[in-house]
């Protein structure tokens, strides 16, 4: 199916788009329903030129048929969707960092014309990768000194287990501590099995935080 | 810019260079402001180079030089070295600034203007029109004048310009508005013609002869005898000769030489076989290191050695949890105790500090850096002969290929992790990237395509008539320029790869500077000895009569106005090198022209200072109805 970016004006079929657990949310504006609307995934860093998107379709336009995925590139996919109903649309999304982009389309003569939004951007929504982590407090005992000296200290460890998640890349996330400058990378091959982190000053415990935009991690 | 413009530039700062040098202490007496009629910026420039000639390009600045156009009662300014529209805000300003200068005018109460008007593409009404705008132009001076009109006419066989020039001609016999009148025609009585450029140069000449005030005593008298004749308010006609070095047929034949030398260099190079060592020169390896980074490494691994904090490694990620002392973290081999750890994560980390490292700004400036001093070290010379294969071998050689040593506390074997991760994932593969971006063939095709662009240009300009052997004598010792370690370092810089036309002008123009240098210190004599020599004249009789001959053997033909008027001379000036600046210790060639023409009373001097050119410039009377003797008045 062959796309027009119908370039004269702007026309904001598409808003308030949101995404709650993995469902991707818009509403359509009073009184001006699309008859299509052509969903786009781009990485999450990505800026969307609909000019380049549609100019990629029309490459091979035979290629774009309703409800099927179509790869533009190795990182930029679209569907065009035509089940127009209700007062809004949703759309189902993986975890990954990604960022999910819905255009409305209606028939102008022959061509399918596609526009772009005006600028508030309401049509766009960026989905963050979850990482799940669990942790434990883990003390440990350490007896030291002579026989009559003898002196038990307590030093605590977390013990943390991050889910396996296939959107990972290794050193998404790190651990750091309150007040301490250090940051401790996480590599893919760590998720799925415990390690066990020294609390800071034995005091502190391990802060995860993610180090690229797109992860956000949460505690089961 | 082509080759004639960037030779001109060359030769106009040599010029400027030998004026600094043998400074004879000319300059204007007073401020002088000169308005352009009709000419076009070559001729301009013509005329204000030949100015700073004497004057220097340093005080020329403090002169004012315009295009105009008559307007409405007024004129309309445009600069005389682009098309900028000039307003007269910003030459009320320069005319108050050249007042407020010290030392370089002899007096400030006087200004000379002069008027050049060009007729050569005119009608009578313009010429008219330009002329009439005296009171325009001193208007905007607005001192006290001392004025100058210069009228060009173009001789040709056409019959309108034929009827212009018979009414301009005309209308001089009565025009009596400026202290000083002359005439100039681009056609001399015996019928050589002049190109623009030429004209404008001669006509230049008036300038200097009325304005020039010199530190010596003996050109003040000169002066006042010189004005007196040009400033008769009567008109004034001109012929003019000169002896003088072909500096720029000298810098288009050393030009030739350089890029003759260049392409030997090619050619020859491109069956030369590049040795290891040479490639390592080649990338910047010395001693097994890539010397470019050694400080950044250096300074890299000091920085760390400070800034990890002693407890840094008790808090990484471990097998299990297991209590480690500082003692353990300081004396234990990093062998002993990385089982206890997650290893991949102080990879990571180690890597994460690298990338923040290399993003830096300072870092990326260095990296900028290396690409730059790559291209400047590849060039068509040695392109061609380094394989990839040779620049993944001399990059392999320097790898840290082996593990970072285990036999160490876990603190030192971390810091040695991190100089091999930026060395072996950052640094290197970045050079090697830039080897092959270099090496591209297109970037070779193209270099070696602005070479002969450039080769082919300067063919098209070299002089139809080929070089004369003063010319070819400095092309020869060009040649024997590009045989010196800054010669060849030239010839390396020009076959550069990734270079422009532009930077091939640019480095042309350099090697021409250095090789003038080069050349005084071989041929260290004046022009006209080496002119002498050139034509094997040795007696010293025999070259003061030839040069004669050169500035007089025409005789009453030079003149530059066609018409069968009686020629009444008023003043011969012959141009050249005479005294020092205090009026001291005379040139030969002075000595001879003064003896020869001591019984002569129009005969002046004046004192050029320079050794590269011998002029002579003479001025006649044409006034009356002679200026139209013998024309047909044509309607």
């Amino acid at each position: 199916m062959r796309l027009e970016v119908n370039s004269s004006f702007e026309r904001s079929f598409i808003c308030d788009i949101e995404e709650n657990g993995g469902i991707m949310r818009w509403q359509y504006e009073r009184n001006s329903r699309p008859e299509y609307v052509l969903i786009i995934r781009a990485p999450y860093e990505a800026r969307v030129s609909l000019s380049e998107i549609v100019s990629l379709i029309n490459s091979n336009p035979e290629e774009l048929v309703e409800d099927k995925v179509l790869a533009l590139t190795p990182d930029i996919n679209c569907k065009l969707v035509r089940s127009i109903q209700g007062r809004g649309g949703v759309y189902k999304v993986t975890y990954a960092p990604a960022l999910y982009a819905v255009f409305g389309c209606v028939y102008e003569g022959e061509a399918l014309a596609v526009y772009d939004q005006e600028s508030a951007r309401q049509n766009i929504c960026r989905v963050s990768a979850v990482v799940e982590y669990h942790v434990e407090d883990v003390p440990i005992t350490v007896t030291s000194g002579g026989l009559f000296h003898k002196k038990k200290i307590q030093y605590n460890f977390s013990k943390i287990t991050v889910k396996q998640s296939d959107s990972y890349i290794d050193g998404a996330l790190f651990y750091t501590f309150e007040g301490s400058p250090n940051r401790y990378n996480i590599s893919k091959s760590m998720l799925g099995t415990p390690i066990f982190v020294r609390w800071f000053n034995n005091e502190r415990n391990p802060i995860l935080r993610s180090d690229l935009e797109g992860y956000r991690v949460e505690k089961r | 810019m082509s080759i004639d413009q960037l030779l001109d530039r060359v030769k106009s700062s040599i010029d400027d260079e030998n004026l600094r040098t043998n400074s004879v202490g000319n300059r204007p007496h007073y401020p002088v402001f000169v308005a352009f009629s009709g000419a076009q910026l070559p001729e301009c420039a013509a005329f204000t180079n030949n100015i700073s000639r004497i004057w220097s390009r340093q005080i020329c600045r403090n002169l004012l030089f315009y295009r105009y156009e008559p307007s409405d009662g007024g004129v309309r300014f445009t600069s005389a070295e682009s098309d900028e529209a000039v307003d007269h805000d910003k030459v009320y300003r320069r005319i108050s600034e050249a007042s407020r200068t010290r030392d370089i005018f002899s007096g400030l109460d006087t200004w000379c203007l002069y008027n050049i008007i060009d007729t050569s593409n005119f009608s009578f009404e313009q010429f008219e029109a330009s002329y009439r705008s005296l009171g325009a132009l001193r208007y905007v001076v607005d001192e006290n004048v001392r004025s100058m009109v210069l009228v060009i006419l173009r001789e040709s066989r056409e019959h309108e310009r034929k009827a212009i020039n018979y009414r301009i001609r005309e209308f001089l016999i009565n025009a009596n508005d400026y202290d000083g009148v002359m005439l100039v025609s681009n056609r001399s009585r015996g019928g050589t013609e002049f190109t623009p450029e030429d004209i404008y140069k001669i006509a230049s000449n008036a300038v200097l002869l009325s304005d020039n005030d010199a530190v010596s005593a003996i050109d003040d008298k000169c002066y006042l005898e010189r004005n007196i004749k040009l400033y008769s308010g009567k008109p004034i006609i001109m012929s003019y000769n000169s002896l003088s070095k072909p500096t720029k047929e000298i810098l288009h034949c050393m030009t030739e030489s350089f890029v003759k030398a260049v392409r030997e260099s090619i050619t020859g190079a491109d069956n030369r076989r590049m040795y290891a060592n040479d490639i390592d020169a080649v990338i910047g390896i010395s001693n097994g290191r890539l010397m470019h980074f050694e400080g950044f490494i250096n300074s890299v691994r000091n920085e760390l050695a400070g800034s990890i904090p002693p407890d840094f490694f008790l808090y990484l990620p471990m097998m299990s949890p297991t209590v480690l002392t500082d003692a353990d973290l300081s004396t234990k081999r990093f062998a002993e105790i990385k089982h206890l750890f997650n290893i991949d994560s102080l990879v990571l980390t180690a890597r994460s500090y690298c990338r923040r490292l290399v993003s830096g700004d300072e870092s990326k400036r260095l990296f900028e850096s290396y690409r730059e001093s790559i291209n400047e070290n590849l060039n068509l010379l040695n392109i061609n002969n380094i394989s990839e294969e040779g620049i993944a071998n001399a990059f392999n050689a320097i790898m840290d290929n082996n593990r970072v040593n285990e036999g160490m506390p876990i603190r030192d074997y971390y810091i040695n992790l991190i100089i091999c991760m930026i060395k072996n994932e950052f640094i290197y593969p970045f050079c090697r990237d830039t080897f092959k971006s270099i090496c591209d063939a297109d970037n070779i095709r193209n270099a070696g395509r602005s070479i002969e662009e450039f080769e082919r240009r300067l063919e098209d300009e070299a002089p139809l008539s080929g070089f004369d052997e003063i010319a070819q004598l400095y092309g020869g010792y060009m040649k024997e320029f590009t045989g010196t370690d800054e010669g060849k370092k030239r010839i390396r810089e020009f076959a550069a790869i990734g270079n422009t036309y532009d930077d091939l002008m640019r480095i042309v123009e350099e090697t021409l500077h250095d090789a003038n240098e080069f050349c005084n210190g071989n041929i260290n004599m004046p022009y006209i000895q080496l002119w002498a020599n050139a034509l094997k004249l040795k007696h010293p009789a025999a070259i003061f009569h030839q040069i004669k001959h050169i500035l007089d053997g025409e005789g009453d033909n030079a003149i530059l106005l066609r018409g069968s008027f009686p020629v009444i001379r008023e003043l011969a000036v012959y141009s050249l090198h005479c005294y020092d600046r205090n009026g001291e210790n005379n040139t030969w060639l002075y000595d001879q022209f003064r003896e020869a023409f001591s019984s002569l009373n129009d005969v002046h001097f004046f004192n050029s200072g320079s050794e590269d050119t011998i002029e002579s410039i003479k001025f006649y009377k044409c006034e009356g109805t002679n200026l139209i003797l013998g024309l047909d008045p044509i309607d």
